[in-house]
């Protein structure tokens, strides 16, 4: 019989080869993050709506922004976001047989819905774990540190995000913790009834005191919402909001005027 | 701290049941007693103390884990330790790890009448598991050993589900109870090292509407590894 040193030194061999020629989980992209949400009232009829009215550019909320900046020069630009987002959202409402308006109310024509678009675009930094490979064993008490862990941040093939990260140990086994930032950019969709946006307007014409969150203010109504989430990424974030667009679109058929 | 009281322990306990040598066993008692004149009509006197294995298995989800996860595991493996109590049976401790992992194509989700969403979703289940197992030898004197046993402990499982930025969780402690079929194949007759192959059925006692199980979490293993005997 062989001693015992020489079995469990077997034995830790064994394991080795066996669990280091394991199967690697699927990459997951910045893409395979991206969120297509839709809501709409399920009491509305909309073939009640002919005509709409769209805000001629996408507002923006942003921590890292600031207006007449770089990154606001871009977005507003020729080529930016608020040019493809307008133009895209337009063109699906003439597709489903709206008539576009000029403004909320012309001489002949008021709007029967107003759209508006916001995004919101932020950076954050996280700090995260890497456990290693063995994720789940109780109290992580290590993980060899091969193959892929999980962090909930950005993956790294965004160009924007940076890891500068640390190594917490010498061993590959102990994991380690790294730090990263990553931009996150939302685009929201609303679809409002027209005579309720004129009325809001009213109520905040007469005075600067009056505001939307004032208890007074008329309620407004949205038919249908849609949103758009994702993380930043290199050079085809306008490409993935738009095709966000058209998700949003293709899951609501109900929206179609006849 | 529970936790890892919990795992040190499983550990030890794991530990003195495979490696356990000063202890005086049916065998070398006889051997000595027997010294002068080594009797062979005693049929234990080749049977080994007990058994070493380390595995590697392979998984796939059965009844509702099916719905969840419905690809293999490629990744599990498992430590066993036996020590034989009369003839016919052992017991002693095991130690396995399992990881299931299933990502779907981007799909649209009517999540109520007026609400969609459209994402790339994944599903994530991981488990660890110490205990203690019994098991059954039919064949008292054959080379090749089939047995039938348990496996019986507690596991530390997460389950997580992501879609899009959203990602949900859910860690626990359950218990586990893990019967299987196998067969240990020497490498020759007088060797005592072998291959150890089997098949092994899991259930984790846990229920979660939020993840769709409410009777446990099934999967089958195949497993196939290294014996040793002691």
């Amino acid at each position: 019989m062989m001693n015992k040193t020489t079995k469990l030194f077997l034995s830790l061999l064994a394991m080795v080869l066996i669990t280091s020629s394991c199967y690697k989980e699927e990459s997951f992209y910045t893409e395979d993050y991206d969120l297509t949400i839709t809501h709409y009232d399920v009491e509305f009829d909309f073939s009640t709506y002919k005509t709409f009215y769209i805000t001629d550019s996408v507002g923006i909320i942003s921590d890292y922004i600031k207006r007449g900046d770089d990154n606001w020069i871009a977005f507003y630009g020729r080529n930016g976001a608020s040019v493809a987002v307008i133009k895209s959202v337009t063109q699906h409402y003439l597709d489903l047989g709206y008539t576009l308006l000029d403004s909320m109310k012309t001489n002949t024509d008021s709007a029967d819905f107003a759209v508006n678009a916001t995004m919101t675009l932020n950076e954050q930094t996280g700090y995260s774990y890497y456990p290693g490979y063995w994720y789940g064993y109780p109290g992580y008490w290590g993980g060899w540190g091969w193959g892929y862990g999980y962090y909930k941040g950005a993956k790294s093939n965004s160009s924007d995000a940076y890891y500068g990260g640390y190594y917490g140990g010498y061993y590959p086994w102990y994991g380690y913790g790294y730090s990263y930032t990553y931009k996150t950019g939302n685009l929201m969709l609303e679809m409002a009834d027209g005579q309720k946006v004129r009325d809001m307007l009213r109520f905040l014409n007469q005075g600067p005191s009056y505001s939307p969150s004032d208890p007074d203010a008329p309620a407004m109504h949205y038919v249908w919402s849609a949103f758009i989430d994702g993380y930043q990424s290199g050079d085809n974030n306008v490409e993935r909001v738009i095709n966000g667009i058209d998700e949003a679109f293709e899951n609501s058929p109900y929206l179609k005027h006849n | 701290m529970k936790r890892t009281i919990i795992f040190i322990f499983a550990m030890v306990m794991f530990a003195s049941v495979s490696f356990a040598d000063g202890v005086p066993t049916k065998n070398n008692t006889n051997a000595t007693k027997t010294i002068a004149a080594p009797s062979f009509d005693d049929d234990n006197f080749l049977l080994p103390d007990g058994y070493f294995n380390i595995n590697y298995n392979l998984g796939w989800s059965v009844g509702q884990m099916n719905s969840y996860i419905n690809t293999n595991s490629y990744r599990g493996f498992s430590i066993d330790g036996r020590k034989f109590i009369n003839d016919n049976f052992t017991v002693g401790g095991y130690m396995s790890w399992t990881g299931f992992y299933e990502k779907f194509e981007r799909k649209t989700y009517q999540v109520d009448e007026s609400t969609t969403v459209t994402g790339v979703g994944t599903n994530t289940y991981y488990n660890f598991n110490i205990g203690m197992n019994v098991h059954y030898y039919p064949l008292k004197n054959g080379v090749i050993r089939p047995y039938i046993g348990v496996n019986l402990g507690p596991t530390w499982q997460t389950l997580s589900t992501q879609l899009g930025r959203f990602y949900i969780e859910d860690r626990s402690w359950q218990f586990m109870v893990a019967p299987e079929l196998g067969v240990f194949i020497p490498f020759g007759a007088g060797s005592d090292i072998g291959i150890n192959t089997g098949v092994r059925y899991n259930l984790v006692s846990f229920k979660n509407t939020t993840f769709g199980f409410d009777h446990g979490i099934t999967y089958m293993q195949w497993f196939v590894g290294v014996t040793m005997e002691y």
